[in-house]
Order: C-alpha cells, then sequence, then structure tokens
C-alpha cells in the first residue's frame, strides 16, 4: 500500500504542507479540516508580498514551493500598492481564495477531508500510527504534520482575551482546535504579550463594504486602501501593543482607520467599539462581518507554539511528526505559514523516503527566519516578540543581513547559489 | 440534572429566601439576591421542595437550568460526517463534487 502523509489542519499551513507533500512525490496524502472551508484564519486575510513578504515570496517561487503564492496572484484585487509602513502589496480576494486553493489542491491530487475534526491519537512505538476524528472515524498515517493553527478554543479567549467575539474559526459551530503534538504528550510554548500574559489578539477585522459611505467605498475599491482620521479623544495608543501583527503597531494606525479592499473592508486594528467607528465621517453606519463581535475584541492566537527544529521536525518522544505555520513559532502571517508548511510538509516526505531534511541555510531569508525565530523562542523576551517578513524586528534584521530585495534576479540568483533552485518540485519518492 | 437553584432577574430584593435558606446559600448582590451553587443542596434532607421557591414571592428562584451549564455541543459531535473531496487532474473546470462516506476507513 501506498504511504499516506496525514496533514493536521487546512489553513495556509497545511494546505502548503499538503500540496508540497504530492509534489515531493506521496501518492496518498490526506489533508483533515475542522471546518466547512480551507484556509482557516486566512478567509480574513490578503496582505501579500508586503515588505520583506516579497522577499520571501520570490525566494520560495525559485524553490518551486510557490504555488499557492501564484493562487493568491491570479486572486488578487489590487497589487504592488502601499499603505503606511508597507509597500508593494497585493491584496488577495477574501471571498474568492478559497475555492481557488480548493480547486488547486484537487488539481494536484490532495485528498481534502471537511468536517473533519482530529481529537484523538493512537501512538505505537513511539510512533503515530493513526489520529481518531470526533464522528469516531480512524485515520491511519505513516507521517503526520501538524498544522492545527494556534487559534481557540473558546476558552483561549475568554481566559486571555476579550471573550469568544464570533471569528471566523467558530469553535461553537465546528468545535474546538485540539493540537496534535499536544495531544501525544509534547510540551508546548506559548507567546506572550508585553505584560506577560498569555496569547496575542488578531489584528485586524472586516467590515460590510455595503455599509460604508459610496465616497469611501469607491476610494476603497479604486485605490485599494482609505484612511480616516481619528479625532483626538479616541486615539489609544495604548491598544497597539496588544496586537499579534507588530508590523502593524505604527502609530499610523493608532490615529487613524485604514481600510484596505479585500473584497470586504479589511480594518486595521484589533477592534474597536462600533459606537465610535460610527462617529468618523464615512463609517456612520458601519457594520461588522468578521469578527461579528468585533466590538469588544478579537481572536486570541500563539499558544500551543511545537518544539522544533529548522526542518519543522517536531523535537520529542514522536519520530513521525512535522509541524508548519503558527505551530512553528511566533511567526506571523499568510506568507510565513505558507513557507513553513511547505517545508514542514516536504521533509515530512523526505522522512518517508529515508532521505535526510532540507534545511534552508541562513543566506536565504526563510532559512535565517525559521531558524532565528527557533532561537529567540528560547527565551522570554523572544516569547513577547512577533516575527515577520513583513514588519517589525524581523524585517529590520533582513535589511541589516542585506536579505531584503525585490529583485527577482538577484533572490533567484541567491536560490541557485544556495543549491536550491526548484527544490520543492522535485519527487524524492 | 439539576446542581443547584438559581435566582432569576425576576427578584424584587426582598430577602425572604436568605432568611428561610437552611444552608446559608443565599445573599444580596449588586441587584438581586444570588445562590451560591456550590453551598446550595436543593434543601435535600431539610425540606420536601426547595424553600427559596416556596418563600419567593415572585417565583423568581428556580432550579439552574442544564442550557445554562452544559457547554456548547460541536456540529460535529452531533453526529456530522466528514465531507471527502477527491481530484486529480480532471477538477479543471468542473463543479467540485464531495461525498459523505458512511465508514472512511479501508
Amino acid at each position: 500500500m501506498a504511504k499516506r502523509v496525514v496533514v493536521v489542519g487546512g489553513g495556509w499551513a497545511g494546505s502548503a504542507a499538503a500540496l508540497c507533500a504530492r509534489k515531493a512525490g506521496a501518492e496518498d496524502v490526506i489533508l483533515l479540516e475542522r471546518t466547512d472551508s480551507l484556509l482557516g484564519t486566512g478567509l480574513v486575510g490578503g496582505i501579500m508580498r508586503n515588505n520583506g513578504r516579497m522577499t520571501a515570496t520570490e525566494e520560495m517561487i525559485a524553490m518551486g514551493g510557490g504555488d499557492l503564492f501564484e493562487v493568491c496572484d491570479r486572486n488578487s484585487r489590487h497589487v504592488n500598492f502601499s499603505f503606511p509602513g508597507h509597500k508593494h502589496a497585493s491584496l488577495y480576494d477574501v471571498a474568492k481564495i478559497e475555492p481557488a486553493v480548493k480547486r488547486y489542491l484537487l488539481e494536484k491530487g490532495v485528498e481534502i477531508w471537511n468536517f473533519s475534526r482530529f481529537t484523538e491519537v493512537d501512538v505505537r512505538d513511539g510512533s503515530i500510527a493513526a489520529v481518531y476524528l470526533e464522528s469516531g472515524d480512524r485515520v491511519e498515517g505513516d507521517v503526520f504534520v501538524d498544522t492545527t493553527g494556534s487559534c481557540g478554543a473558546q476558552t483561549l479567549c475568554t481566559d486571555n482575551g476579550n471573550g469568544c467575539v464570533m471569528c471566523v474559526i467558530r469553535c461553537p459551530t465546528f468545535g474546538p482546535r485540539v493540537s496534535l503534538v499536544g495531544k501525544v504528550g509534547i510540551k508546548e510554548k506559548a507567546g506572550k504579550k508585553p505584560d506577560g500574559s498569555f496569547g496575542a489578539m488578531s489584528g485586524s477585522c472586516k467590515l460590510s463594504k455595503e455599509t460604508l459611505a459610496p465616497h469611501i467605498r469607491e476610494e476603497l475599491e479604486r485605490t485599494g486602501m482609505v484612511m480616516v482620521p481619528m479625532p483626538e479623544h479616541m486615539i489609544n495608543r495604548k491598544k497597539l501593543g496588544v496586537k499579534a501583527c507588530a508590523q502593524y503597531a505604527l502609530s499610523e494606525y493608532a490615529e487613524n482607520v485604514i481600510l484596505l479592499d479585500t473584497g470586504h473592508a479589511k480594518l486595521m486594528r484589533p477592534f474597536i467599539p462600533l459606537h465610535q467607528l460610527n462617529q468618523l465621517p464615512g463609517l456612520e453606519e458601519a457594520r461588522y462581518v468578521d469578527p461579528y463581535a468585533g466590538t469588544v475584541g478579537n481572536s486570541m492566537r500563539f499558544t500551543d507554539l511545537s518544539p522544533r527544529d529548522d526542518a519543522m521536525k517536531v523535537e520529542g518522544n514522536i519520530d513521525n511528526l512535522f509541524c508548519g505555520g503558527e505551530k512553528a513559532g511566533l511567526l506571523v502571517g499568510h506568507t510565513e505559514a505558507i513557507v513553513t508548511g511547505v517545508l514542514g510538509g516536504h521533509n515530512a516526505v523526505r522522512a518517508l523516503a529515508g532521505k535526510d531534511p532540507i534545511i534552508l541555510p541562513d543566506s536565504i531569508s526563510i532559512g535565517d527566519a525559521v531558524s532565528h525565530v527557533r532561537e529567540e523562542m528560547e527565551t522570554e523576551r523572544g516569547l513577547k516578540t512577533k516575527f515577520t517578513f513583513s514588519g517589525s524586528v524581523y524585517f529590520e534584521r533582513m535589511k541589516e543581513k542585506g536579505l531584503y530585495t525585490t529583485d527577482k534576479e538577484a533572490i533567484v540568483k541567491r536560490v541557485k547559489k544556495a543549491g536550491l533552485e526548484d527544490v520543492f518540485n522535485q519527487r524524492v519518492m | 440534572m439539576i446542581v443547584s437553584y438559581m435566582i432569576t432577574a425576576e427578584c424584587v430584593n426582598c430577602g425572604a429566601c436568605e432568611r428561610e435558606c437552611p444552608v446559608q446559600a443565599i445573599s444580596a448582590a449588586a441587584d438581586q439576591y444570588v445562590i451560591d451553587d456550590v453551598l446550595c443542596v436543593e434543601c435535600k434532607g431539610y425540606f420536601a421542595e426547595a424553600r427559596c421557591k416556596w418563600a419567593c414571592p415572585v417565583n423568581a428562584c428556580v432550579p439552574e437550568r442544564e442550557s445554562y451549564l452544559v457547554r456548547a455541543v460541536s456540529l460535529a459531535n452531533k453526529g456530522a460526517r466528514p465531507v471527502v473531496y477527491k481530484g486529480g487532474p480532471k477538477v479543471a473546470g468542473r463543479v467540485l463534487q464531495a461525498h459523505q462516506p458512511d465508514k472512511v476507513n479501508p
């Protein structure tokens, strides 16, 4: 029987891991997803290629693992535009991206299981033999990738956030996330807020575009972005510290309401009471579409981070478990989830084939980020920091080390020099 | 399962229940009286009927409802089957087909 790769969690990281497991030659790849849709928090996302993410994206394309970036490019509403602190961004359409990704994965031969929440695990002799779904079904596999993420359950949001705000994760309906790494008994870490409490709050909401004043909607659709200045008495600079997305912790984001056109109107702050939002000119009738209770808070994330090596293999007493996405550390964003997912999925197949894993060198920004974040997570300071190619401390590091560039040829050259050209397109079994 | 009695928002703050409670489980809170569900024994061993319910003039003392206590039961818990999509190159341009197997394991 063909060896089977089971990817648990169908967000950006899981989608990338399953796809790259197929590309690496695994014949039987099952992607388990708790809800009715793929992409998880990617359903509220949209911002790609901004700042250092451009470099990481082009590196991954040069290494042959960039399929999902190209799917995003084909479903972008705006390309190569700037907003405060961010250059050359593109915005994918959150309404169109999920079917596009699902179709692409199916074309490439990934089997997708929706309504398939992982709840229990069967471990034999230091290997995972199978996982059980909430329905009671047993799914056997030879290697497993944990891309269950770090959002939810509701208790995470009630204990460390402002309560369940009815976000796209939809824990009450589909059941809460269960960590595979946690279930096999490996101790996980949790990110911390600057005040030391656990988790971090997601950094943006979505408004229904139909509820915005016509001139705002028109400008949003034409340029991709609208900035509405906040009256002085409503500016709360303290709130920036609670955000998961450190790249948006800039004063522009406290002093303005920034909207981006991702299909809906993406509101660049963790939350704002609706009655305050409605005081702003043009937003008098604005309504939330995600989270529904964006008036009081947002989803909490960054608990349950796996100990892992730079090949995305989970460290501990299990020999056939890899990870990707937010499980892999305090790497924030869809681009970050995709690149770690690619690495986890590809290396899972290498392990099946008995081959050495690929570890990306620090001459590639993705390789540098993967090892840098792993080292930083050993420290208390690191656990309070969020890392992303698109801003804040890691983007600064990219610039210092000369890793940031938008020159595609230079990036291809860099990848070739490391001997990694098209490596994720190569079958290893 | 009833684990204790509770006082609803109909409470008029008369204090009758507090005086009658055999285990001193009832106390005044900001807007109404409340029952400590750890102390409440539903008057088992004291009275045939819960004493607060008997004493309350506005019928605000009621068994704590199960719906307040049971955690949300997820859709999957209600027996939802996995929905499986299979593809291959023939997917292009077609409506995606999903099926719900009775049993998913080979």
